[in-house]
């Protein structure tokens, strides 16, 4: 066991951290609105350009083909440099294309990938329904083979960005017959095509993220069906793998700058002397050191093993809860000015409220929890 | 940056594990004949002999020229068996006396034909002495950090009901004459690393027996590992001990590379496995039901154990000062 980085790699962190330093943004990522979707587009161009778009992606597809132990370096020098959110460009990016990269056809790599990367084409997420979240594969969007068009009815909900989003990973059922995991199909669908409307839904955290899409006769092409008709549950395993496993680096990452950052605020308030909060602010310390060391060990079975496997809903649910406990002592540090309600990625109301999504998307704490009795510990499939 | 285990890592944990568990199962039996860690005490001659005193030494200081991280995943085993606070003791003795160049006292811990107790402040002047009934050296825990005393350096002593039974517990007073060795500035963390490196053991045998009877225990015609209420508490003890695990390798590898942050990461691994294994005991003795709450059925040990670690080279409350105090600098 070791903790040192190759010379390469270190030679990469230098590379990194001194193109960030020369291209992040220096204006504040906008919170909402036209403004926020223009500012995610430019800074995923400019990504691009600099080479560093896709930094997971293999090289044929314009990614940089890089190891999973440079990936934790990027978001390092990343969270280091205090560059934006990957915001509109979430899904694109780190699921949506890496899904097709791994099961899409050559068409449909050549169609999207390379616009993905260039924050030409921004994708959105079309999984939940309202009587399907955390049974997932109980979804009843339909959709009927005509000709060779699918024709899309049912709805949609809690699609981060839809209203931003030009395409879509959306899972439809196309056999309504057979057991309920084995009906579904993953297509691509165009934002755009006639019949999609989009309805934002304002959340506690202030921000318009989320939105409900509704689908009335949406023609898709067959072709647009990605893994085949009917094999759609087996991609969705698929994009899940890249969300829960790799997905949410950046942000693991990240807290811990945001713990030294309240220490910091805790000192400037001039509340070091509170035992209660400096205690609470140093289990949190431990705790995030604790957060990074299973990133490091699960980033280590990774390089060993190929793939993330359900280690990765301990890593999820360990970094929901001290994203939230970090959001809630932030309040009791900052005192009165939780009066104030900030922006999402400012200090420290909004990202405080943010938090309470960390438990919920992407598979709920206590779905994680069930990967974990099942799959991890092997305990008895529950009855649900 | 890699936190598997390498070839050699792996061998010394299985070589421990199975050893381990064939001799000191944590079974009630072990401990109910009332002598204290007796079983234990048999066995410290053989871990002498295997190289566990000096696994983490290196071979010009009589050791194996193994390092830190080794010595910390002996100890996770040596925690998960809950081994006598004889062994930590003596491994930690051992390096102090080795590094201050008094290798007499060095090699007969090394070589077992000694061992050493711990002695902790009782707040009031005196002392515990913990499983220091005819040890010859003592791990004397001060404000600076641990010191070596022979073990006749105490007066007045007298024995007292343990909460943990399976240690020996007295109070006694540190003669003012006695001669001490000094532990070096590592001498602190290291304690505490190798107690992380325990509690992290603990935490992880209690996590195991809970999700076994999960799948043994049948009620309302199910296996209670099928229902949430049950399994969902288990899958947060699995995520205390990987927290736990992992944060004990980070804080081994620093403090065998004696990197700039390694006080810190072991501070961090001392508090984060401390807190795995008290919630894991106390989720453990809950899912076990009577069961966990009878003396027979050994989840209450490692609670007990757990809390006597704690107490060993400063407490939670000590820890989160000194982590606060250091997230500063």
């Amino acid at each position: 066991m070791d903790l040192d980085f190759s010379a390469e790699d270190e030679l990469f962190r230098q590379q990194v951290r001194q193109w960030l330093e020369d291209n992040k943004p220096s204006e504040p990522r906008p919170a909402d609105g036209p403004a926020m979707a223009e500012f995610d587009r430019a800074w995923q161009r400019r990504q691009y350009d600099g080479g560093w778009a896709g930094i997971a992606w293999p090289t044929e597809y314009g990614g940089r083909g890089l190891s999973t132990t440079q990936q934790l370096i990027w978001h390092q020098e990343y969270a280091r440099a205090g560059a934006p959110y990957i915001g509109i460009n979430f899904v694109g990016v780190l699921h949506g294309g890496p899904t097709l990269i791994v099961r899409g056809s050559e068409e449909q790599k050549s169609a999207h990938l390379e616009k993905i990367l260039k924050g030409e084409e921004m994708w959105c997420q079309g999984f939940s329904e309202p009587g399907a979240g955390s049974d997932l594969a109980s979804l009843r969007t339909r959709a009927v083979v005509d000709g060779d068009h699918l024709v899309v009815n049912g709805q949609k909900i809690w699609t981060s960005y839809a209203q931003w989003a030009d395409f879509q990973e959306l899972l439809v059922r196309t056999d309504p017959d057979t057991a309920k995991h084995k009906g579904i199909s993953w297509v691509i669908c165009d934002m755009h095509a006639p019949g999609v409307r989009v309805r934002p839904i304002p959340t506690m955290a202030g921000i318009p993220e989320f939105c409900e899409v509704f689908y009335d006769d949406v023609r898709i092409p067959l072709s647009n069906v990605v893994g085949g008709l009917n094999n759609g549950w087996s991609v969705a395993m698929s994009t899940l793998g890249f969300e829960r496993g790799t997905g949410f680096m950046g942000e693991q990452v990240r807290l811990a700058t945001d713990v030294d950052r309240l220490i910091a605020e805790t000192h400037r308030r001039g509340k070091a002397r509170d035992q209660g909060l400096t205690r609470q602010l140093a289990r949190l310390k431990a705790e995030v050191a604790a957060l990074q060391a299973m990133t490091y060990q699960g980033i280590s079975l990774n390089e060993r093993r190929g793939t993330p496997g359900p280690e990765s809903s301990m890593l999820r649910l360990y970094h929901g809860l001290l994203a939230q406990r970090l959001g809630r002592i932030s309040m009791e540090v900052i005192g009165q000015d939780a009066l104030v309600m900030s922006d999402p990625e400012e200090e420290w109301t909004g990202p405080y409220l943010y938090s309470f999504s960390r438990t919920i998307g992407g598979g709920t704490a206590e779905i994680q929890r069930t990967i974990i009795a099942e799959r991890v510990l092997g305990l008895p499939r529950a009855g649900r | 940056m890699d936190l598997m285990l390498s070839e050699d890592e792996e061998q010394i944990v299985d070589a421990a594990k199975a050893l381990l568990s064939n001799e000191l199962p944590v079974e009630y039996r072990r401990w109910e004949k009332g002598a204290a860690s007796a079983a234990d005490r048999a066995m410290m001659a053989q871990f002498a002999e295997l190289g566990w005193i000096a696994l983490g030494l290196p071979e010009s200081k009589g050791g194996f020229g193994f390092g830190a991280t080794e010595e910390a995943l002996l100890f996770r085993e040596a925690g998960r068996a809950l081994v006598t606070p004889r062994l930590l003791a003596s491994v930690v003795a051992a390096r102090i006396a080795a590094t201050a160049g008094d290798t007499d006292r060095a090699s007969s811990l090394i070589e077992g034909h000694q061992q050493a107790g711990i002695a902790v402040p009782d707040g009031d002047g005196g002392c515990f002495l913990i499983d220091a009934d005819g040890a010859a050296e003592m791990l004397v825990i001060a404000g600076a950090g641990p010191a070596l005393v022979p073990g006749s350096g105490f007066h007045d002593r007298a024995p007292v009901r343990s909460t943990d039974e399976t240690v020996h517990l007295e109070r006694a007073k540190l003669d003012s004459v006695a001669s001490s060795v000094a532990g070096d500035s590592r001498a602190a963390s290291h304690l505490s690393l190798l107690i992380a490196a325990m509690l992290a053991g603990s935490a992880e045998a209690v996590r195991d027996l809970t999700a076994a009877h999960a799948c043994e225990r049948v009620q309302f015609g199910q296996k209670i590992g099928t229902f949430q209420a049950v399994s969902h508490p288990i899958a947060d003890m699995a995520v205390r001990c990987e927290a736990a695990l992992a944060q004990v390798k980070v804080a081994a590898i620093a403090f065998r590379d004696e990197r700039e942050d390694a006080d810190f990461q072991v501070m961090a691994a001392r508090i984060v496995a401390l807190d795995a294994a008290l919630s894991n005991a106390q989720a453990a003795v809950q899912l076990h039901g009577g069961m966990g709450f009878t003396a027979e059925y050994p989840v209450h040990f490692h609670l007990k154990r757990a809390h006597l670690l704690d107490q060993v080279g400063g407490s939670m409350a000590d820890q989160l000062d000194r982590c606060f105090a250091a997230a500063v600098a």
